[in-house]
Protein backbone atom coordinates (compact mmCIF):
# COMPACT_ATOMS: atom_id res chain seq x y z
CA UNK A 1 0.00 0.00 0.00
CA UNK A 2 2.88 2.64 0.65
CA UNK A 3 6.25 2.53 -1.20
CA UNK A 4 9.45 4.47 -0.82
CA UNK A 5 12.20 4.49 -3.36
CA UNK A 6 15.99 4.80 -2.66
CA UNK A 7 17.21 8.56 -3.03
CA UNK A 8 18.25 9.06 -6.74
CA UNK A 9 20.97 11.38 -7.73
CA UNK A 10 19.37 13.84 -10.39
CA UNK A 11 22.08 15.85 -12.78
CA UNK A 12 21.07 19.03 -13.26
CA UNK A 13 22.00 21.65 -16.26
CA UNK A 14 23.68 24.37 -14.43
CA UNK A 15 23.08 26.59 -17.49
CA UNK A 16 19.22 25.49 -17.90
CA UNK A 17 16.16 26.56 -16.77
CA UNK A 18 14.52 25.39 -13.36
CA UNK A 19 13.57 21.78 -12.95
CA UNK A 20 10.17 21.01 -13.84
CA UNK A 21 8.42 17.72 -11.51
CA UNK A 22 5.88 16.20 -13.84
CA UNK A 23 3.39 13.82 -11.85
CA UNK A 24 1.67 11.57 -13.62
CA UNK A 25 -1.59 9.48 -12.13
CA UNK A 26 -3.11 7.00 -14.32
CA UNK A 27 -6.20 4.82 -14.27
CA UNK A 28 -8.09 8.90 -14.06
CA UNK A 29 -7.53 8.72 -10.15
CA UNK A 30 -7.75 11.29 -8.02
CA UNK A 31 -4.03 12.53 -6.24
CA UNK A 32 -2.31 15.04 -4.29
CA UNK A 33 1.32 15.17 -4.56
CA UNK A 34 3.42 17.31 -1.75
CA UNK A 35 7.02 18.63 -2.49
CA UNK A 36 9.49 19.03 0.31
CA UNK A 37 13.30 20.42 0.49
CA UNK A 38 15.59 19.15 3.32
CA UNK A 39 16.93 21.77 5.52
CA UNK A 40 20.31 20.65 6.90
CA UNK A 41 21.19 23.46 9.26
CA UNK A 42 17.96 23.34 10.80
CA UNK A 43 17.12 19.36 10.39
CA UNK A 44 13.81 19.99 8.97
CA UNK A 45 11.85 19.41 5.68
CA UNK A 46 10.66 22.85 4.20
CA UNK A 47 7.33 23.10 1.98
CA UNK A 48 7.52 23.66 -1.30
CA UNK A 49 4.56 22.71 -2.95
CA UNK A 50 1.35 20.76 -3.16
CA UNK A 51 -1.58 20.62 -5.91
CA UNK A 52 -3.96 23.77 -5.48
CA UNK A 53 -6.62 21.51 -6.69
CA UNK A 54 -7.71 18.52 -8.27
CA UNK A 55 -7.93 19.46 -11.77
CA UNK A 56 -4.42 21.65 -12.08
CA UNK A 57 -1.80 20.77 -14.02
CA UNK A 58 0.43 18.00 -12.60
CA UNK A 59 3.46 20.05 -12.98
CA UNK A 60 5.68 22.22 -10.80
CA UNK A 61 8.32 24.27 -11.62
CA UNK A 62 10.76 24.87 -8.87
CA UNK A 63 11.07 28.24 -7.54
CA UNK A 64 14.91 27.78 -7.39
CA UNK A 65 17.95 27.90 -10.03
CA UNK A 66 19.86 25.00 -10.68
CA UNK A 67 22.25 25.99 -8.73
CA UNK A 68 20.65 27.43 -6.12
CA UNK A 69 19.26 23.09 -5.96
CA UNK A 70 22.97 21.90 -6.16
CA UNK A 71 23.45 19.76 -3.38
CA UNK A 72 19.58 19.66 -1.65
CA UNK A 73 17.62 16.85 -0.99
CA UNK A 74 14.16 16.87 -2.23
CA UNK A 75 11.22 14.21 -1.08
CA UNK A 76 7.75 14.16 -3.32
CA UNK A 77 5.05 12.27 -1.60
CA UNK A 78 2.41 11.44 -4.34
CA UNK A 79 -0.64 10.12 -2.60
CA UNK A 80 -3.57 8.41 -4.53
CA UNK A 81 -6.80 7.21 -4.37
CA UNK A 82 -9.83 5.35 -6.99
CA UNK A 83 -12.99 7.42 -7.74
CA UNK A 84 -14.76 3.51 -7.83
CA UNK A 85 -15.27 1.69 -5.42
CA UNK A 86 -13.83 -1.74 -6.72
CA UNK A 87 -11.48 -3.73 -4.56
CA UNK A 88 -9.03 -4.40 -7.56
CA UNK A 89 -8.76 -0.64 -8.46
CA UNK A 90 -5.16 0.05 -9.64
CA UNK A 91 -3.04 2.86 -8.93
CA UNK A 92 -0.19 4.42 -11.31
CA UNK A 93 2.17 7.19 -10.52
CA UNK A 94 5.14 8.49 -12.62
CA UNK A 95 7.25 11.11 -11.88
CA UNK A 96 10.42 13.00 -13.77
CA UNK A 97 11.91 15.68 -13.80
CA UNK A 98 12.89 17.98 -16.90
CA UNK A 99 14.71 20.87 -17.76
CA UNK A 100 12.73 22.28 -20.84
CA UNK A 101 11.47 19.44 -23.00
CA UNK A 102 14.31 17.38 -21.68
CA UNK A 103 14.23 14.53 -18.97
CA UNK A 104 17.38 15.22 -16.95
CA UNK A 105 19.92 12.51 -16.51
CA UNK A 106 18.70 10.45 -13.48
CA UNK A 107 15.42 12.30 -13.54
CA UNK A 108 13.01 9.55 -14.73
CA UNK A 109 11.86 7.63 -11.93
CA UNK A 110 10.22 4.08 -11.36
CA UNK A 111 6.75 3.76 -11.80
CA UNK A 112 4.65 2.94 -9.14
CA UNK A 113 1.64 1.27 -8.76
CA UNK A 114 0.91 2.03 -4.95
CA UNK A 115 -1.55 4.33 -3.66
CA UNK A 116 1.11 6.23 -1.90
CA UNK A 117 4.74 6.65 -2.90
CA UNK A 118 7.97 8.26 -1.71
CA UNK A 119 9.70 9.64 -4.08
CA UNK A 120 13.37 11.34 -3.16
CA UNK A 121 16.18 12.63 -4.82
CA UNK A 122 19.58 14.22 -4.38
CA UNK A 123 19.90 17.13 -6.71
CA UNK A 124 23.53 17.80 -8.18
CA UNK A 125 25.28 20.23 -11.13
CA UNK A 126 26.33 18.42 -13.92
CA UNK A 127 28.80 20.69 -14.73
CA UNK B 1 -60.75 -7.40 -12.27
CA UNK B 2 -57.76 -8.65 -10.65
CA UNK B 3 -55.84 -5.90 -11.77
CA UNK B 4 -57.82 -3.46 -10.24
CA UNK B 5 -58.39 -5.04 -7.33
CA UNK B 6 -54.36 -5.24 -6.44
CA UNK B 7 -53.97 -1.11 -8.03
CA UNK B 8 -56.61 -0.23 -5.62
CA UNK B 9 -54.85 -1.71 -2.32
CA UNK B 10 -51.66 -0.65 -3.74
CA UNK B 11 -53.32 2.67 -3.40
CA UNK B 12 -54.81 2.50 -0.65
CA UNK B 13 -51.67 1.20 1.26
CA UNK B 14 -49.38 4.23 -0.20
CA UNK B 15 -52.17 6.67 1.42
CA UNK B 16 -52.23 4.69 4.28
CA UNK B 17 -48.45 5.12 4.13
CA UNK B 18 -48.01 8.74 3.74
CA UNK B 19 -50.67 9.95 6.21
CA UNK B 20 -48.21 8.57 8.89
CA UNK B 21 -44.92 10.10 7.20
CA UNK B 22 -45.82 13.65 7.87
CA UNK B 23 -45.70 12.70 11.61
CA UNK B 24 -42.22 10.66 11.03
CA UNK B 25 -40.83 13.26 8.72
CA UNK B 26 -41.32 16.33 11.77
CA UNK B 27 -40.06 14.61 14.50
CA UNK B 28 -37.15 12.42 13.21
CA UNK B 29 -36.14 14.15 10.25
CA UNK B 30 -35.89 11.07 7.88
CA UNK B 31 -32.57 11.01 5.83
CA UNK B 32 -33.27 10.61 1.97
CA UNK B 33 -34.44 7.62 0.90
CA UNK B 34 -32.47 6.42 -2.73
CA UNK B 35 -33.96 3.75 -5.29
CA UNK B 36 -30.83 1.75 -5.84
CA UNK B 37 -32.16 -1.05 -5.31
CA UNK B 38 -35.62 -1.40 -5.90
CA UNK B 39 -35.64 -4.87 -6.74
CA UNK B 40 -34.84 -6.66 -9.75
CA UNK B 41 -34.78 -5.49 -13.10
CA UNK B 42 -35.58 -7.69 -16.12
CA UNK B 43 -33.88 -6.56 -19.03
CA UNK B 44 -30.15 -6.12 -18.02
CA UNK B 45 -27.52 -8.16 -16.94
CA UNK B 46 -24.28 -7.18 -14.89
CA UNK B 47 -22.40 -9.89 -15.93
CA UNK B 48 -22.98 -11.00 -19.84
CA UNK B 49 -21.12 -14.37 -19.41
CA UNK B 50 -23.35 -15.68 -16.32
CA UNK B 51 -26.44 -14.28 -17.83
CA UNK B 52 -26.49 -16.60 -21.48
CA UNK B 53 -25.86 -19.57 -19.11
CA UNK B 54 -28.95 -19.16 -17.12
CA UNK B 55 -26.52 -19.06 -14.61
CA UNK B 56 -27.17 -15.13 -13.01
CA UNK B 57 -31.09 -14.95 -12.06
CA UNK B 58 -30.26 -11.18 -11.10
CA UNK B 59 -30.49 -8.64 -13.73
CA UNK B 60 -29.44 -5.50 -13.15
CA UNK B 61 -30.60 -2.37 -14.47
CA UNK B 62 -28.45 1.08 -13.96
CA UNK B 63 -25.03 0.49 -15.28
CA UNK B 64 -21.89 0.32 -12.67
CA UNK B 65 -18.35 0.91 -12.90
CA UNK B 66 -16.95 -1.30 -14.94
CA UNK B 67 -14.14 -3.63 -12.34
CA UNK B 68 -10.87 -3.75 -14.09
CA UNK B 69 -10.49 -7.52 -13.21
CA UNK B 70 -13.59 -9.32 -11.24
CA UNK B 71 -13.48 -13.43 -10.75
CA UNK B 72 -16.26 -15.71 -9.65
CA UNK B 73 -17.14 -18.90 -8.80
CA UNK B 74 -20.72 -20.08 -10.19
CA UNK B 75 -23.15 -22.51 -9.06
CA UNK B 76 -26.01 -22.88 -9.81
CA UNK B 77 -29.31 -24.69 -11.75
CA UNK B 78 -29.46 -24.84 -15.22
CA UNK B 79 -32.93 -24.40 -17.33
CA UNK B 80 -33.11 -28.09 -17.36
CA UNK B 81 -32.81 -28.46 -13.96
CA UNK B 82 -29.22 -29.76 -13.85
CA UNK B 83 -26.75 -28.55 -11.43
CA UNK B 84 -24.31 -26.59 -13.17
CA UNK B 85 -20.49 -25.07 -11.63
CA UNK B 86 -18.08 -23.16 -13.32
CA UNK B 87 -16.16 -19.80 -13.51
CA UNK B 88 -16.73 -16.46 -14.97
CA UNK B 89 -13.84 -13.99 -15.20
CA UNK B 90 -14.76 -9.98 -16.23
CA UNK B 91 -13.09 -7.59 -17.33
CA UNK B 92 -12.56 -4.05 -18.72
CA UNK B 93 -10.10 -4.29 -21.14
CA UNK B 94 -8.59 -0.61 -22.12
CA UNK B 95 -8.98 -0.01 -18.59
CA UNK B 96 -6.70 -2.65 -17.32
CA UNK B 97 -4.33 -2.43 -20.50
CA UNK B 98 -4.11 1.32 -21.04
CA UNK B 99 -5.83 2.52 -17.96
CA UNK B 100 -2.34 3.46 -16.33
CA UNK B 101 -1.58 6.00 -19.02
CA UNK B 102 -4.71 7.96 -18.87
CA UNK B 103 -4.81 10.96 -15.96
CA UNK B 104 -7.60 12.20 -14.64
CA UNK B 105 -7.80 15.14 -16.65
CA UNK B 106 -7.25 13.41 -20.12
CA UNK B 107 -10.59 11.33 -19.06
CA UNK B 108 -12.42 14.02 -18.67
CA UNK B 109 -11.12 15.24 -21.68
CA UNK B 110 -11.77 12.63 -24.29
CA UNK B 111 -14.78 10.60 -24.79
CA UNK B 112 -12.69 7.88 -26.41
CA UNK B 113 -11.14 7.32 -23.55
CA UNK B 114 -14.23 7.24 -21.64
CA UNK B 115 -15.58 5.33 -24.01
CA UNK B 116 -13.01 2.23 -24.22
CA UNK B 117 -12.78 2.41 -20.25
CA UNK B 118 -16.47 1.46 -20.32
CA UNK B 119 -16.05 -1.58 -22.24
CA UNK B 120 -16.70 -4.81 -20.39
CA UNK B 121 -16.03 -8.53 -21.68
CA UNK B 122 -16.95 -11.25 -19.65
CA UNK B 123 -15.86 -14.90 -19.79
CA UNK B 124 -17.84 -17.67 -18.28
CA UNK B 125 -17.40 -21.27 -18.45
CA UNK B 126 -19.45 -24.14 -16.56
CA UNK B 127 -19.63 -27.84 -16.29
CA UNK B 128 -22.51 -30.23 -15.48
CA UNK B 129 -22.08 -32.55 -12.43
CA UNK B 130 -24.69 -34.49 -12.42
CA UNK B 131 -24.26 -38.19 -13.98
CA UNK B 132 -26.14 -37.67 -16.83
CA UNK B 133 -24.97 -34.31 -17.81
CA UNK B 134 -21.73 -34.23 -19.22
CA UNK B 135 -21.98 -30.75 -21.11
CA UNK B 136 -19.84 -27.74 -20.73
CA UNK B 137 -20.99 -24.63 -21.79
CA UNK B 138 -19.16 -21.75 -22.80
CA UNK B 139 -20.50 -17.82 -22.80
CA UNK B 140 -18.32 -14.69 -24.28
CA UNK B 141 -20.45 -11.57 -23.20
CA UNK B 142 -19.84 -7.87 -24.31
CA UNK B 143 -21.24 -5.26 -22.42
CA UNK B 144 -20.26 -1.39 -23.36
CA UNK B 145 -21.96 2.05 -21.54
CA UNK B 146 -20.93 4.73 -24.08
CA UNK B 147 -23.09 7.07 -22.57
CA UNK B 148 -23.06 7.49 -18.78
CA UNK B 149 -24.19 10.72 -16.76
CA UNK B 150 -23.34 8.65 -13.48
CA UNK B 151 -19.82 7.73 -14.24
CA UNK B 152 -18.03 8.19 -10.93
CA UNK B 153 -14.68 9.58 -12.55
CA UNK B 154 -16.69 12.22 -14.07
CA UNK B 155 -17.71 13.55 -10.44
CA UNK B 156 -15.87 16.77 -9.49
CA UNK B 157 -18.03 16.99 -5.69
CA UNK B 158 -16.63 13.18 -5.62
CA UNK B 159 -12.95 14.20 -6.77
CA UNK B 160 -13.26 17.37 -4.41
CA UNK B 161 -13.84 15.01 -1.69
CA UNK B 162 -10.84 12.54 -2.54
CA UNK B 163 -8.75 15.29 -2.60
CA UNK B 164 -9.66 17.14 0.56
CA UNK B 165 -9.06 13.39 1.98
CA UNK B 166 -5.58 12.95 0.55
CA UNK B 167 -4.45 16.47 1.46
CA UNK B 168 -5.21 15.67 4.84
CA UNK B 169 -2.96 12.36 4.91
CA UNK B 170 -0.69 14.14 3.14
CA UNK B 171 -0.30 17.09 5.85
CA UNK B 172 -0.38 14.37 8.37
CA UNK B 173 2.51 12.19 6.88
CA UNK B 174 4.43 15.48 6.41
CA UNK B 175 4.14 16.49 10.34
CA UNK B 176 5.20 12.86 11.56
CA UNK B 177 8.40 13.04 9.15
CA UNK B 178 9.31 16.17 9.50
CA UNK B 179 12.62 15.69 10.91
CA UNK B 180 13.80 12.45 9.40
CA UNK B 181 17.03 12.88 7.48
CA UNK B 182 16.81 11.89 3.71
CA UNK B 183 17.61 8.58 2.66
CA UNK B 184 16.69 5.47 3.99
CA UNK B 185 15.65 6.48 7.12
CA UNK B 186 12.89 8.88 5.37
CA UNK B 187 12.03 5.58 3.30
CA UNK B 188 11.17 3.57 6.58
CA UNK B 189 9.64 6.78 8.55
CA UNK B 190 7.33 7.08 5.30
CA UNK B 191 6.29 3.44 5.15
CA UNK B 192 5.48 3.07 8.70
CA UNK B 193 3.59 6.07 9.08
CA UNK B 194 1.25 5.37 5.90
CA UNK B 195 1.05 2.15 6.78
CA UNK B 196 0.45 3.26 10.38
CA UNK B 197 -2.39 6.02 9.24
CA UNK B 198 -3.82 2.84 6.55
CA UNK B 199 -4.53 0.44 9.05
CA UNK B 200 -6.29 3.15 11.65
CA UNK B 201 -8.62 3.50 8.51
CA UNK B 202 -9.24 7.12 9.86
CA UNK B 203 -9.16 7.84 5.55
CA UNK B 204 -10.20 5.08 4.23
CA UNK B 205 -13.23 5.88 5.86
CA UNK B 206 -13.74 9.47 5.03
CA UNK B 207 -12.98 7.97 1.08
CA UNK B 208 -16.04 5.37 1.78
CA UNK B 209 -17.86 8.38 2.91
CA UNK B 210 -17.01 10.29 -0.43
CA UNK B 211 -17.98 7.21 -2.49
CA UNK B 212 -21.41 7.01 -1.03
CA UNK B 213 -22.21 10.38 -0.92
CA UNK B 214 -21.26 10.60 -4.85
CA UNK B 215 -23.55 6.92 -5.24
CA UNK B 216 -26.41 9.39 -3.93
CA UNK B 217 -25.73 11.50 -5.89
CA UNK B 218 -25.26 10.09 -9.48
CA UNK B 219 -28.01 6.74 -8.54
CA UNK B 220 -30.67 7.93 -11.12
CA UNK B 221 -28.06 9.72 -14.27
CA UNK B 222 -28.54 8.87 -17.56
CA UNK B 223 -27.37 5.88 -19.25
CA UNK B 224 -27.37 4.06 -22.35
CA UNK B 225 -26.02 0.42 -22.11
CA UNK B 226 -25.74 -2.05 -25.28
CA UNK B 227 -24.62 -5.60 -25.40
CA UNK B 228 -24.36 -9.04 -26.71
CA UNK B 229 -23.11 -12.54 -25.41
CA UNK B 230 -23.23 -15.70 -27.40
CA UNK B 231 -22.59 -19.15 -25.94
CA UNK B 232 -21.69 -22.48 -27.19
CA UNK B 233 -22.23 -25.54 -25.90
CA UNK B 234 -20.27 -28.87 -25.85
CA UNK B 235 -22.98 -31.72 -25.34
CA UNK B 236 -19.87 -34.43 -24.37
CA UNK B 237 -18.06 -32.03 -22.37
CA UNK B 238 -15.72 -32.45 -25.24
CA UNK B 239 -14.01 -29.12 -27.30
CA UNK B 240 -13.73 -31.27 -30.30
CA UNK B 241 -17.42 -31.78 -30.83
CA UNK B 242 -18.60 -27.82 -29.77
CA UNK B 243 -21.68 -26.11 -31.07
CA UNK B 244 -23.29 -22.73 -31.35
CA UNK B 245 -26.34 -23.10 -28.60
CA UNK B 246 -27.12 -19.26 -29.30
CA UNK B 247 -27.01 -16.46 -27.17
CA UNK B 248 -28.58 -13.04 -26.08
CA UNK B 249 -28.55 -8.92 -27.30
CA UNK B 250 -29.70 -6.81 -25.61
CA UNK B 251 -30.20 -2.40 -25.27
CA UNK B 252 -31.01 -0.28 -22.28
CA UNK B 253 -31.44 3.58 -21.47
CA UNK B 254 -31.70 4.93 -18.22
CA UNK B 255 -33.24 8.55 -18.16
CA UNK B 256 -32.72 10.80 -14.94
CA UNK B 257 -34.86 13.51 -16.39
CA UNK B 258 -30.86 15.23 -16.89
CA UNK B 259 -31.82 15.69 -20.42
CA UNK B 260 -28.99 13.48 -21.47
CA UNK B 261 -26.30 16.50 -20.55
CA UNK B 262 -23.41 15.28 -18.01
CA UNK B 263 -23.70 19.16 -17.16
CA UNK B 264 -27.17 19.57 -16.46
CA UNK B 265 -27.94 22.17 -13.99
CA UNK B 266 -31.04 21.41 -11.95
CA UNK B 267 -30.87 25.01 -10.53
CA UNK B 268 -32.71 26.52 -13.58
CA UNK B 269 -35.29 23.99 -14.28
CA UNK B 270 -38.63 23.87 -13.06
CA UNK B 271 -39.39 22.73 -9.64
CA UNK B 272 -40.93 19.67 -10.66
CA UNK B 273 -38.32 18.60 -13.02
CA UNK B 274 -35.71 19.48 -10.53
CA UNK B 275 -37.44 16.98 -8.05
CA UNK B 276 -37.66 13.97 -10.78
CA UNK B 277 -33.80 14.63 -11.54
CA UNK B 278 -33.36 14.70 -7.54
CA UNK B 279 -36.02 11.78 -7.03
CA UNK B 280 -36.96 9.51 -10.03
CA UNK B 281 -35.18 7.92 -12.82
CA UNK B 282 -37.16 5.80 -15.75
CA UNK B 283 -35.51 3.25 -17.56
CA UNK B 284 -36.43 0.90 -21.15
CA UNK B 285 -35.24 -1.78 -21.72
CA UNK B 286 -34.77 -4.42 -24.65
CA UNK B 287 -33.46 -8.31 -24.59
CA UNK B 288 -33.40 -10.75 -27.38
CA UNK B 289 -32.67 -14.23 -26.15
CA UNK B 290 -31.61 -16.46 -29.27
CA UNK B 291 -32.00 -20.36 -29.55
CA UNK B 292 -32.62 -21.67 -26.15
CA UNK B 293 -32.53 -25.14 -25.56
CA UNK B 294 -35.17 -26.24 -23.20
CA UNK B 295 -36.66 -29.53 -22.10
CA UNK B 296 -39.54 -30.40 -24.89
CA UNK B 297 -42.97 -29.83 -23.34
CA UNK B 298 -44.09 -33.12 -25.02
CA UNK B 299 -41.13 -35.31 -24.02
CA UNK B 300 -38.90 -34.00 -21.29
CA UNK B 301 -36.07 -36.10 -22.37
CA UNK B 302 -36.05 -34.14 -25.99
CA UNK B 303 -35.13 -31.01 -26.36
CA UNK B 304 -36.40 -27.90 -27.97
CA UNK B 305 -34.99 -24.59 -29.42
CA UNK B 306 -36.71 -21.26 -27.95
CA UNK B 307 -36.07 -17.27 -28.60
CA UNK B 308 -37.59 -15.41 -26.05
CA UNK B 309 -37.93 -11.57 -26.12
CA UNK B 310 -38.54 -9.07 -23.43
CA UNK B 311 -38.94 -5.44 -23.64
CA UNK B 312 -40.20 -3.39 -20.55
CA UNK B 313 -39.55 -0.22 -19.06
CA UNK B 314 -40.07 1.00 -15.41
CA UNK B 315 -40.38 4.27 -12.93
CA UNK B 316 -38.29 4.04 -10.21
CA UNK B 317 -38.60 7.00 -7.14
CA UNK B 318 -37.20 7.42 -4.00
CA UNK B 319 -37.46 10.31 -1.22
CA UNK B 320 -37.89 10.84 2.68
CA UNK B 321 -40.88 9.29 2.71
CA UNK B 322 -39.40 5.87 0.60
CA UNK B 323 -39.19 4.11 -2.61
CA UNK B 324 -41.25 2.82 -5.07
CA UNK B 325 -40.53 1.06 -8.54
CA UNK B 326 -43.04 0.45 -10.86
CA UNK B 327 -42.36 -1.85 -13.69
CA UNK B 328 -43.74 -3.71 -17.07
CA UNK B 329 -42.80 -5.81 -19.32
CA UNK B 330 -43.97 -7.34 -22.54
CA UNK B 331 -42.29 -10.87 -23.19
CA UNK B 332 -42.56 -13.07 -26.28
CA UNK B 333 -41.39 -16.71 -26.20
CA UNK B 334 -40.87 -18.23 -29.86
CA UNK B 335 -40.34 -22.28 -30.16
CA UNK B 336 -39.44 -23.87 -32.62
CA UNK B 337 -42.38 -25.17 -34.90
CA UNK B 338 -45.09 -24.29 -32.13
CA UNK B 339 -46.93 -20.94 -32.14
CA UNK B 340 -45.44 -17.77 -30.33
CA UNK B 341 -47.04 -17.00 -26.86
CA UNK B 342 -47.06 -13.44 -26.15
CA UNK B 343 -47.65 -12.10 -22.38
CA UNK B 344 -47.26 -9.43 -19.98
CA UNK B 345 -46.10 -8.66 -16.46
CA UNK B 346 -46.77 -5.78 -14.27
CA UNK B 347 -45.08 -5.16 -10.78
CA UNK B 348 -45.13 -2.35 -8.07
CA UNK B 349 -42.71 -2.66 -4.88
CA UNK B 350 -41.26 -0.70 -2.51
CA UNK B 351 -40.64 0.27 0.80
CA UNK B 352 -42.82 3.25 2.66
CA UNK B 353 -41.31 5.11 5.44
CA UNK B 354 -44.49 5.24 7.99
CA UNK B 355 -42.17 6.08 11.07
CA UNK B 356 -38.82 6.67 11.53
CA UNK B 357 -37.63 3.27 12.03
CA UNK B 358 -41.17 1.65 10.73
CA UNK B 359 -41.34 0.59 7.11
CA UNK B 360 -44.25 -0.93 4.93
CA UNK B 361 -42.90 -3.27 2.57
CA UNK B 362 -44.83 -4.47 -0.06
CA UNK B 363 -44.75 -5.22 -4.02
CA UNK B 364 -47.59 -6.86 -6.09
CA UNK B 365 -47.52 -7.69 -9.53
CA UNK B 366 -49.46 -10.33 -11.97
CA UNK B 367 -48.97 -10.84 -15.50
CA UNK B 368 -51.92 -11.80 -18.61
CA UNK B 369 -52.07 -12.98 -22.05
CA UNK B 370 -50.30 -16.76 -21.43
CA UNK B 371 -51.94 -18.74 -23.74
CA UNK B 372 -53.12 -22.24 -22.01
CA UNK B 373 -52.90 -21.29 -18.84
CA UNK B 374 -54.47 -18.49 -16.43
CA UNK B 375 -53.35 -15.45 -15.95
CA UNK B 376 -51.41 -14.77 -12.54
CA UNK B 377 -51.39 -12.00 -10.01
CA UNK B 378 -49.79 -11.98 -6.98
CA UNK B 379 -50.09 -9.50 -3.78
CA UNK B 380 -47.81 -9.29 -0.64
CA UNK B 381 -47.56 -6.30 1.79
CA UNK B 382 -45.70 -6.53 5.00
CA UNK B 383 -45.42 -4.30 7.75
CA UNK B 384 -41.95 -4.39 9.72
CA UNK B 385 -39.32 -2.54 11.82
CA UNK B 386 -36.22 -1.36 10.13
CA UNK B 387 -34.24 -0.97 12.62
CA UNK B 388 -31.42 -2.23 12.85
CA UNK B 389 -31.93 -3.48 9.11
CA UNK B 390 -32.37 -1.32 6.68
CA UNK B 391 -35.62 -1.35 3.88
CA UNK B 392 -36.61 -4.56 1.97
CA UNK B 393 -35.81 -2.96 -1.50
CA UNK B 394 -33.76 -0.08 -0.85
CA UNK B 395 -30.48 0.92 0.52
CA UNK B 396 -28.60 3.77 1.11
CA UNK B 397 -30.51 5.17 4.01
Amino acid sequence: MAKAFPSQTVRLDPDGPSPVLSVHVGFANVAQFRVEIWNAAAGVWEFLHEKPKVSAPDDYTFGLSPAELAGRHVKVAVFEESPTSDPNARFSTNLTVRQGEAIVDGGAFPQSDDKDTLYQMFFKSAA
Amino acid sequence: MACKRILTLVVSIAVLGLTHIEGGDAQEGPKELYATELGADFVIPESPGLSVLGLDPSIAAHPKSPRELATSLLNGVDAQGNFQTGVAVDTAPFLLLLGGDVTRQEYLDHYEDRALFRLQTSIAVTKGTEQDDKSARLGIGFRWVPIDAGDPRQDQMLADCLFGVLTDKAHEVSEETKNVPPGPESELAFTKTVERINAEGKYSSRVEQCRKESGRRLWNRSALTLGAAPTWIAPEGSLSNINSSGGTFWTSVSYGFDRFDETYDRKRASQVAAWLHDHAEALVGFRYLLDQELPSPADSSKTIRQDNLFAGGALRVGAQWGALTAEAAFVRTNPDHVAADDYYTLSVRGDLRILADLWLSLSAGGEGGRDGSDNHTFILSSLKWSFPEAPAFARNL
